[in-house]
């Protein structure tokens, strides 16, 4: 099997970063290999100096300057993403896990996308510098949404702490894309054991859709319920996931085109916002 | 798109900023020092500056870079304005946009990896000589006096000393410092030097959308179309390069295709705004990018830190001595020119120092830097052919079996138009032997003169009576000699060999 599950840190992960939780909790479940992905950002050098004067050779030195200090950080950063790594690694590894660390220069979405599969699953946080949000799970990162909009991979979106998920959420468009994104959970063992609310939004409010899909789950021996719900989806997804507790949500993806989101906002963006807990994104 | 918001715009606010305003501070004597060199009004070349970096600021494929009137496009306009005027001048700028616009889509911006590293060297090196060449009006002749001359080697002082200047040295961008005080030297003294405001008009309000005044006709068209085309090529390579330099000075990368669409898209809201064409700029973007200079909000604060600038200081800009303002020109000249490449004169192979030389020496005596990058990319391209032209090694053994004696040939290298003559030299079709043998398995044939010439050898071999059997062609060669060769054909025989 060739399904790889990466989680993806930033310069200011931490060892006990829920990432990594998650991260390892999905392999298990869906016994994968897991990298732990550690991708050192490139940060501008700002110079205080505003002198404006150019001079003999000052693109020269400038280059030679610039490449001199950040050369030393950036391997100050590699040896501090090393540590990170491996203790992360030290944390997590046990004799169910394939464990594999890796570090890469440059900006996440493009490492991703050189090395991603399309059916691989990323594992990564709701912004970078997870740890600052004291638990505050509102805010989404700028490399989320560039990455759940330009990348074909099923994502893993980790919350700020790590709970071992019991109650989840499928959001079911009642399409056959969505059967077919059903079947694919079923077969990757998300749900087992899981007690699932398989939620349809509709205007008018129509039991079909949900009874369809719980029926699916239920064939294959998941304990599901049918919830058929009428409204907004963007807000009633999120406002029964509240109510009912509800810690792993597995949802579809940005069906529209970027010009139409940018114009429009998005519902996948409205609810990636306000879930909680984990968010299990689908292509 | 949000998020690409954030990165390209708002991820270095602070800095961004203040080298913005540091740039639109050097912007303003440039852009007058430019109009001058144009021939137009100084408002001309400050309504480009500030139109060309905002527009760039949103629709460049190069954060961090600046774009405004230039000395390399204001250089090449100086006879459209004597000989037509203004008007003229921004239909050629609405045009040159329009051109750009079309080479973007046209992905030109590939064509940049033919222009060599040593075409590129002597771009920036003759553009230098002609910015420190325009200065020289103001200095000599009738301008030659010496209060001319103490305000520009003060001025020069001032640039170069004040950075070292503790505290302060760092912060306040020393050209301006230079002009400031300069300006106040000649008003309180009461000097007689030219100003600025003898030069022309400056602007005294925002610059209002204008649709030039020209008659729209065949005549206007082959008027401003060859000015135009010229602009809009070397406004591309200058951008291009400039490019180059901040992804080398930032170890980012840039959209060079969308980077021409954008100079087109500025050039042609600057030509409606009452501007002359423009590019980016080396010299300002070194700057920008010393100074901290990273998103695209620094272009946009020097745009529009410029106009505001002169909007609101209008009359204190017209009092600033030209000399002071050819203090700056000559930094600027001195910064732009790659005296690393004068350094390395010795080291560097002879054919990169003439590819370079040249190109310097045909811009500088046609004023005209297309032209220069003309020449130096054809001689760049000549030098190239004749050195792979030399990779081309035949070796040859003799066999002799049961009497009969043949004779391999080996070939190793490119064979093209400029290697054929070392190719058929190789070859000793006097030789008395029975059999010969050509072996180009590591050889490659490149064109119609490659294959015509191995044709005209086999068949002299033939003519001497030796038989020929020519293996080991690749299969782009094979492709090449299938339709181009006819010793392979039997019926393409010119003349029938001795078998």
């Amino acid at each position: 099997m060739s399904r790889t599950i990466i989680a993806c840190f930033d310069d200011q992960a931490r060892a006990d970063s829920a990432i990594g939780d998650y991260a390892a909790w999905a392999a298990r479940r869906i016994e994968a290999p897991l990298c732990l992905l550690h991708v050192l950002e490139h940060r501008a050098m700002t110079h205080e100096d505003y002198s404006g004067q150019i001079g003999l050779g000052t693109r020269e030195r400038m280059l030679e300057e610039r490449t001199e200090e950040e050369g030393r950080a950036a391997r100050q950063a590699r040896e501090e993403g090393k540590r990170m790594l491996e203790a992360l690694k030290a944390r997590l590894a046990d004799d169910t896990l394939m464990l594999d660390v890796q570090q890469r220069h440059g900006v996440l979405a493009e490492s991703l996308r050189e090395q991603c599969q399309s059916d691989d699953l990323l594992v990564l946080g709701r912004c970078g510098h997870q740890h600052d949000h004291g638990g505050e799970d509102t805010s989404l990162g700028a490399h989320l949404e560039d990455l759940a909009q330009h990348l074909e991979v099923p994502m893993l979106i980790a919350p700020t702490r790590f709970q071992v998920p019991v109650r989840a959420m499928v959001a079911f468009d009642g399409s056959e894309r969505g059967l077919e994104q059903l079947s694919r959970l079923v077969r990757w063992g998300w749900l087992e054991g899981l007690e699932t609310h398989v939620v349809h939004v509709g205007e008018p409010a129509d039991r079909a859709p949900a009874e369809r899909g719980a029926e699916l789950l239920r064939a294959a021996g998941i304990d599901a319920q049918p919830v058929t719900l009428e409204g907004d989806a963007g807000r009633k997804l999120p406002a029964y996931a509240h109510e009912h507790g509800v810690d792993f949500v597995a949802m579809g993806a940005y069906g529209h085109s970027s010009l139409r989101r940018f114009l429009m906002g998005s519902t996948t963006h409205k609810l990636l916002e306000a879930m909680p807990g984990a968010i299990l994104l689908m292509r | 798109m949000r998020g690409s918001i954030k990165q390209n715009w708002l991820s270095n606010i602070r800095p961004d900023v203040l080298s913005g305003l540091v740039v639109a501070l050097a912007l303003i004597p440039e852009a007058i020092a430019f109009s001058i060199i144009a021939g137009v009004d100084p408002q001309v070349g400050l309504y480009a500056s500030f139109s060309m970096a905002v527009v760039i600021s949103i629709t460049g494929g190069r954060p961090a870079m600046i774009s405004a009137a230039t000395g390399a496009m204001a250089l090449l306009m100086v006879t459209l304005v004597r000989d037509h005027g203004l008007e003229y001048l921004l239909a050629a700028t609405i045009l040159t946009g329009l051109l750009q616009i079309l080479w973007g889509y046209l992905k030109l911006a590939n064509l940049m990896r033919f222009v060599s590293r040593s075409v590129v060297v002597g771009f920036v090196n003759a553009l230098a000589i002609l910015i420190f060449m325009a200065q020289l009006p103001e200095i000599t002749g009738a301008n030659a006096t010496l209060t001319v001359y103490a305000i520009m080697l003060g001025g020069l002082g001032i640039i170069y000393l004040f950075p070292y200047v503790p505290k302060m040295g760092k912060v306040i961008p020393s050209p301006m410092v230079c002009i400031v005080l300069m300006t106040a030297v000649a008003m309180i003294f009461g000097l007689d030097v030219r100003t600025v405001g003898d030069m022309g008009n400056l602007p005294d309000s925002l610059p209002v959308f204008l649709i030039p005044d020209i008659p729209l006709n065949l005549d206007t068209l082959m008027i401003i179309f060859p000015y135009a085309l010229t602009l809009s090529m070397v406004g591309l390579l200058e951008s291009m390069m400039t490019a180059t330099i901040v992804d080398d000075l930032t170890d980012t990368s840039s959209d060079k295709n969308r980077e021409c669409r954008g100079q087109g898209i500025a050039n042609v809201a600057t030509g409606f705004l009452g501007g002359m064409a423009g590019c980016a700029m080396i010299g300002q973007t070194v700057i920008n990018v010393k100074s901290g200079g990273r998103t695209r909000l620094s272009t946009m604060t020097a745009g529009v830190g410029l106009l505001i600038l002169v909007v609101f200081l209008g009359p204190w800009v017209a009092q600033i001595p030209m000399a002071a303002l050819v203090a700056v020109m000559i930094m600027v000249s001195i910064g732009t020119f790659d005296w690393g490449s004068i350094r390395d004169l010795p080291k560097k192979p002879l054919t990169t120092n003439i590819v370079m030389l040249a190109t310097v020496a045909v811009t500088v005596a046609t004023h005209n830097l297309a032209m220069g990058v003309l020449v130096g990319v054809l001689l760049a391209a000549l030098f190239f052919a004749n050195k792979i032209g030399r990779i081309l090694q035949v070796d040859s053994v003799m066999t002799e079996q049961e009497g009969s004696r043949q004779r391999d040939y080996h070939v190793r290298g490119q064979v093209f138009f400029a290697s054929t003559t070392r190719f058929a030299d190789a070859f000793d079709v006097k030789e008395g032997v029975d059999r010969v043998c050509i072996n180009v398995t590591h050889a490659h044939f490149w064109d119609v003169t490659a294959v015509e010439v191995l044709d005209r050898i086999v068949m002299k071999f033939r003519r001497e009576g030796t038989d020929v059997e020519v293996i080991g062609l690749n299969e782009a060669s094979q492709t090449m000699v299938d339709r181009f060769g006819v010793h392979d054909k039997t019926d393409g025989i010119i003349e029938p060999g001795g078998h």
